[in-house]
Formats: C-alpha cells, sequence, structure tokens
C-alpha cells in the first residue's frame, strides 16, 4: 500500500510540474498533451495492470510488461529525434550569430578608419 | 574581373603568412581571410596583409567559407575562389581556375588533383579518396574525378546559388549536390596539392558521411 502511494504521489508531482511549464509557456500545447498521456497511461497501468496485459494480447504481444516496455522504447526514440532536430537548430542559429557578427565587427572597424581618415 | 579569395582558417599562425604572400605575390589582392575562432595570432598576422573577418567561435570551414562569401558577395565579387590556409595549394594555380569563368564557359570551377600526375600518399588515395570518389558518383550523378578538394573558383551566380549549410567538412559534398540541383554549368582543373602532413584521415571521412546523413534526418 505504502508503495502504490508513494508511485501515485510522484506521478501526482509530475503531472503537476507539467501543468505548471505549461501554464507558464515552458512548454507546448502539443507537448504538454503528449506528456500528460504518458503520465496518466503509467498511472492507469500502475492502478490497472490488467489492462496492459489485454492490451499487449490484442497488439500481439504475450506480456502486458513486454508492452510497456516497447511502448517505453518507441517513446524514447522519438525524443531523441526531437532532441536531435533541436540541437541542429541550435547549432544554425548559433553559426548565423557567429556570422553576423563577424560581418558587423568587420563593417565597424571600417566606419572607424574612415572617420579616422576624414579628421 | 573583381576576383576575391576566401581563406578559412583557425590556428594557422605558422602558415598564414607564407600563404597569403604567395596570394599577393601571383597577383591577387582581395584577399578575404575568415579566422574561424582562433586561439594564436593567425588573426593578428593576416590582418596587415589581407580583410580578416573574426569568427567569435569555432563554427567550422564550411561556415568560415559561407561567412566570406557573404561579405565578398556584398563588396561587389565577380568571381569567388575558395583556397587553403595551410599552404597545400598553390597560388600561381588560381589564374587557370578562374579562366574558364572569364571565358564564360562555366559558373563553377574544381579543382582536382586526379587530372595531373600527383604524389597523393597511396593509403590515402586507394582506401579513403578513390572509394570517396565512387561514393559521391552514385549519389550525385556527376562524374568528377576528385572529391573534397577545397580549391574552387565561383561566379557570383554560383556563390549566390550555392548557400553553404554544412558548418564542417561536409559542405565540399553539399556544394557538388547543389551544383547538380542548380544545375550549374561545371568543370574541373588540375591542381596540386602539397603533402607536407596527412590531412584528414578515414575517420574525418566518416564524420562527413554523419554529418550528411543527419542533415538529410533533420529536413
Amino acid at each position: 500500500m505504502l508503495r502504490s502511494t508513494i508511485v501515485s504521489l510522484i506521478i501526482l508531482l509530475f503531472i503537476w510540474r507539467l501543468s505548471q511549464n505549461f501554464r507558464q509557456g515552458k512548454l507546448g500545447r502539443l507537448g504538454y498533451l503528449l506528456w500528460l498521456i504518458v503520465w496518466l497511461g503509467v498511472a492507469l497501468i500502475f492502478w490497472f495492470p490488467d489492462i496492459a496485459s489485454r492490451l499487449a494480447l490484442a497488439v500481439g504481444i504475450g506480456r502486458g510488461a513486454d508492452l510497456v516496455v516497447y511502448s517505453a522504447i518507441i517513446v524514447i526514440l522519438y525524443l531523441i529525434y526531437r532532441l536531435f532536430i533541436r540541437l541542429e537548430k541550435t547549432q544554425r542559429d548559433i553559426t548565423a550569430i557567429v556570422r553576423d557578427l563577424a560581418l558587423h565587427e568587420k563593417e565597424r572597424n571600417d566606419n572607424r578608419s574612415d572617420s579616422h581618415r576624414q579628421l | 574581373m573583381n576576383v576575391f579569395v576566401i581563406i578559412p582558417a583557425r590556428n594557422e599562425a605558422v602558415n598564414i603568412e607564407s600563404t597569403l604572400k604567395s596570394l599577393i605575390a601571383a597577383g591577387w589582392r582581395q584577399l578575404v581571410v575568415v579566422d574561424d575562432g582562433s586561439t594564436d595570432r593567425t588573426a593578428a598576422i593576416a590582418a596587415s596583409l589581407a580583410i580578416v573577418l573574426r569568427h567569435p567561435l569555432n563554427r567550422g570551414q564550411g561556415a568560415a567559407l559561407a561567412t566570406g562569401t557573404h561579405y565578398a558577395l556584398s563588396h561587389g565579387a565577380e568571381i569567388i575562389v575558395h583556397f587553403d590556409a595551410d599552404g597545400q595549394q598553390i597560388a600561381s594555380e588560381i589564374g587557370r581556375m578562374v579562366q574558364p569563368i572569364i571565358d564564360g564557359q562555366a559558373d563553377i570551377v574544381l579543382g582536382s588533383r586526379f587530372l595531373q600526375p600527383n604524389d597523393i600518399p597511396v593509403l590515402k588515395k586507394w582506401l579513403i579518396l578513390k572509394p570517396a570518389i565512387a561514393i559521391q558518383r552514385m549519389t550525385t550523378g556527376l562524374a568528377l574525378t576528385d572529391v573534397h578538394n577545397g580549391f574552387r573558383a565561383l561566379n557570383r551566380k554560383a556563390a549566390g546559388d550555392i548557400e553553404i549549410e554544412q558548418d564542417g567538412m561536409a559542405h565540399a559534398s553539399e556544394i557538388v549536390a547543389k551544383i547538380k540541383k542548380y544545375r550549374l554549368r561545371y568543370c574541373e582543373k588540375p591542381v596540386t596539392v602539397l603533402y607536407r602532413r596527412f590531412g584528414q584521415g578515414l575517420g574525418a571521412g566518416m564524420k562527413i558521411y554523419r554529418d550528411l546523413i543527419f542533415k538529410k534526418l533533420s529536413e
């Protein structure tokens, strides 16, 4: 009983943090819904393990626990993919900033030496 | 014709002065050194001989070339030449690289190490370059005789069309792919590469393919 209570509390804490992030605008609607489904799913399967078994049988996997592991791997792969896309975009943005800095610095120096020449 | 030579340089304090002097001796005046986050005196040494653009962070050779191209195009360049800072290429060969563009026969000229007798290390030639050339031929359909040769000349059209998005070394493959994409007129000219040290090994080659695949995935 104690174990169930602790796990439930942890899941509740995650969902609470999640909605907080969503309300503060740190998380998009889609991300919020996806994570909400993930954690509600975890809670559901924790309280009613039968659901996982029945779902597993329905999609042709022997045990409920296996289904949970397989789904977790798919979710993790998807998250890594998202992360990778973000990283690529961040890299591109950094290059764009560095390029702008290089070109602006040059322009500034040119203007400065021009005004010196006029003096 | 207004020719800009773009020289990406990272920590080339040892070589940059002789490279720039050889370019000046060959008659080229518009030299743009893109200092790609060097931690040595590369920029300071280059400043008296060339226009210097400084990347405050290291972003890779592709990114440096793109920065230099940006600058050259906005300062009226009609021809842009890519040239290595490390002294592996020969400044007097720029003349024959830009000739097909001056004659209006090509939009982009690529240097090739294989069009003339060469002293490419045997292992590098057969283990790295030849397989890479074959892969390039399969993936782009362009029958080029060399791969990842940093010596190129582009006219305004080619330089404008080929916006280098690959920050690292994969930009060379990207350029070949974009020649095909934008149907640019291209040709190859023989160039000499001096092998004073072993350049990019097999590991660097693998990194290039990784970059290309990641780029495809993120599109």
